[in-house]
């Protein structure tokens, strides 16, 4: 469970914004990352930062000729995640992850992450902590588990 | 490197002044009285404290503490002038407040553009908010409204919209106008993440208040920001003085901890208040163990018609509150600039790529 909760958190969210809440975050997602660009990205975690006032993720992807190409993704201030007991080995360096997120404006290998699944398809959620959130795990489709284009990946 | 050094000293210099707070011998509390305060506003219920006292003797507001809330700023037009929810109504809407993230992630988990503050655990919930049976954050006017610019202020208002660097991001897809560094928000820069007053963030709204002999200090999480405020009834700082979240002189009224700030910095305002004008009145009252009832006049007639005021719940939460180091890996600063670049040079493509047709 613990693992589970750690991993759920730790790309991490910035804004409320699906709330009332008067939104203050640190900085506009749309001045940082493109919201036509999403991408899907199956790759092996190489790097785990958990700094403010954002953490970030460093993954490989090996492409089928070969290739090898180390993405970042941008999560939350890791304050939360500290909170809740996550450190910087919870995942640890080697761990196989698809991550789901959008890519930067500028930086064609740098994104925000959304979400984390593991290749069998369990998403990580919170467990039992919340109010109608009876399951620890829940499981993706085929397709949204598979490699996708950036079209593809819109559901 | 020399504005961070330079934000650093500031930093030192508080956490010395922190430390002297903190050598006073430790606090012990000890429930001594409760009992029902004054209450000043229509319609509520008597408002209840609860009051524990430090060592010397002050009613104890001490412990970890969130502002987050799903309560909005200003009320939403269907309660009208209507103050309070029902029990029920409240605990629906903090329901909705919690499932609405849940069907957030499900619903668009690839298309909606913002963080998914669900599966990530930065979601309110999970930092303690508690229901709220305010209709909105804004008590006075009693419409729940905050009242009208000034038409300078109007004006002023439109003017840095038009011409700064695109800080408030009221349209998310505007180009970013920043060329330098400088040009991104206070926030952005890790300089200051604002407040007074103490509002509801989307994350790390959580601080510490630590009450020493003579002085209440408050930390914010988010920055590591402090404000130190002295009981003695010391003077107001001259006028030609301004510091990042003004400078506040604190006193008791029966339970209450009030707390008068002015002295505020240009640029660094609430709501880009004017700060020779501005003056805030904070009123902090512990209501149970784990609620303060946090209250904020704002008084800037040069910015608003009238004086208006809020209402923000503050809720009981764990400790400790984990250091916040954000200038030393502050990525987003060259992130931004280098997507303000890359949309500058695709729309500059687009352009040529018309002009050659």
């Amino acid at each position: 469970m613990r693992v589970a909760l750690a991993v759920a958190m730790l790309v991490g969210a910035l804004g409320l914004l699906v709330t009332t809440l008067p939104v203050q975050a640190h900085h506009a997602f749309a001045a940082t990352f493109d919201t036509s660009k999403p991408v899907v990205v199956h790759c092996v975690i190489t790097k785990v930062e958990l700094i403010n006032p954002h953490s970030w993720f460093w993954c490989d992807e090996k492409a089928a000729g070969g290739n090898v190409t180390n993405w970042g993704f941008e999560g939350g201030s890791p304050n939360s995640l500290i909170r809740h007991g996550v450190t910087k080995n919870t995942i640890p360096v080697g761990t196989e992850l698809i991550i789901q997120g959008y890519q930067s404006k500028a930086f064609e290998h740098k994104g925000v992450g959304v979400n984390m699944t593991f290749p069998d398809g369990r998403k990580f959620l919170f467990g039992g902590s919340a109010p109608g959130a009876e399951s620890e795990v829940a499981t993706l489709t085929k397709d949204e588990i598979a490699p996708t284009s950036k079209d593809d990946s819109k559901k | 490197m020399g504005k961070r050094f330079g934000v650093h000293s500031n930093v030192w210099a508080v956490v010395i002044a922190i430390a002297a707070i903190l050598a006073v011998p430790a606090l012990v509390t000890a429930q001594t009285t409760s009992g029902v305060a004054g209450n000043k506003d229509k319609g509520a219920a008597p408002k209840k404290t609860w009051v524990s006292r430090t060592a010397d003797g002050q009613p104890d507001l001490q412990g970890y503490w969130t502002s987050l809330s799903f309560t909005a700023m200003e009320r939403p037009a269907k309660y009208g002038n209507r103050e309070f929810l029902t029990d029920e109504e409240a605990a629906q809407i903090h329901k909705e407040g919690i499932q609405h993230s849940y069907e957030f992630t499900f619903n668009d988990l690839a298309e909606t553009p913002v963080y998914d503050a669900t599966v990530y655990a930065l979601s309110a919930w999970q930092e303690g908010v508690a229901p709220n049976r305010r209709t909105s954050l804004v008590v006075d006017p009693p419409d729940g409204r905050i009242p009208p610019l000034t038409p300078e202020a109007a004006k002023v208002r439109e003017a840095a919209r038009k011409a700064g660097p695109n800080q408030d991001y009221a349209d998310p897809n505007a180009p970013v106008k920043a060329d330098v560094a400088e040009d991104l928000n206070l926030g952005e820069r890790c300089l200051s993440f604002g407040g007074p007053p103490i509002l509801p963030g989307a994350y790390n709204s959580n601080f510490q208040i630590v009450q020493g002999t003579g002085y209440v200090m408050i930390e914010y999480e988010w920055n590591n920001e402090i404000r130190i405020i002295p009981l003695d009834g010391r003077p107001q700082l001259s006028q030609g003085l301004h510091r990042w979240h003004g400078n506040s002189r604190g006193h008791w009224e029966g339970n209450t901890l009030v707390v008068e700030t002015s002295n505020f910095r240009p640029g660094a305002t609430f709501q880009g208040a004017n700060a020779k004008t501005l003056k805030m009145t904070e009123y902090f009252t512990r209501t149970d163990q784990n609620t303060i009832e946090y209250k904020f006049t704002i008084d800037d007639p040069s910015t608003w018609t009238r004086p208006w005021s809020a209402i923000v719940p503050l809720s009981h939460m764990q400790g400790p509150i984990p250091e916040y180091d954000c200038s030393e890996n502050n990525n987003d600063a060259v992130n931004i600039l280098a997507g303000a670049r890359a949309t500058e040079k695709a729309a500059a493509e687009k352009a040529k790529n018309i002009s050659l047709r």
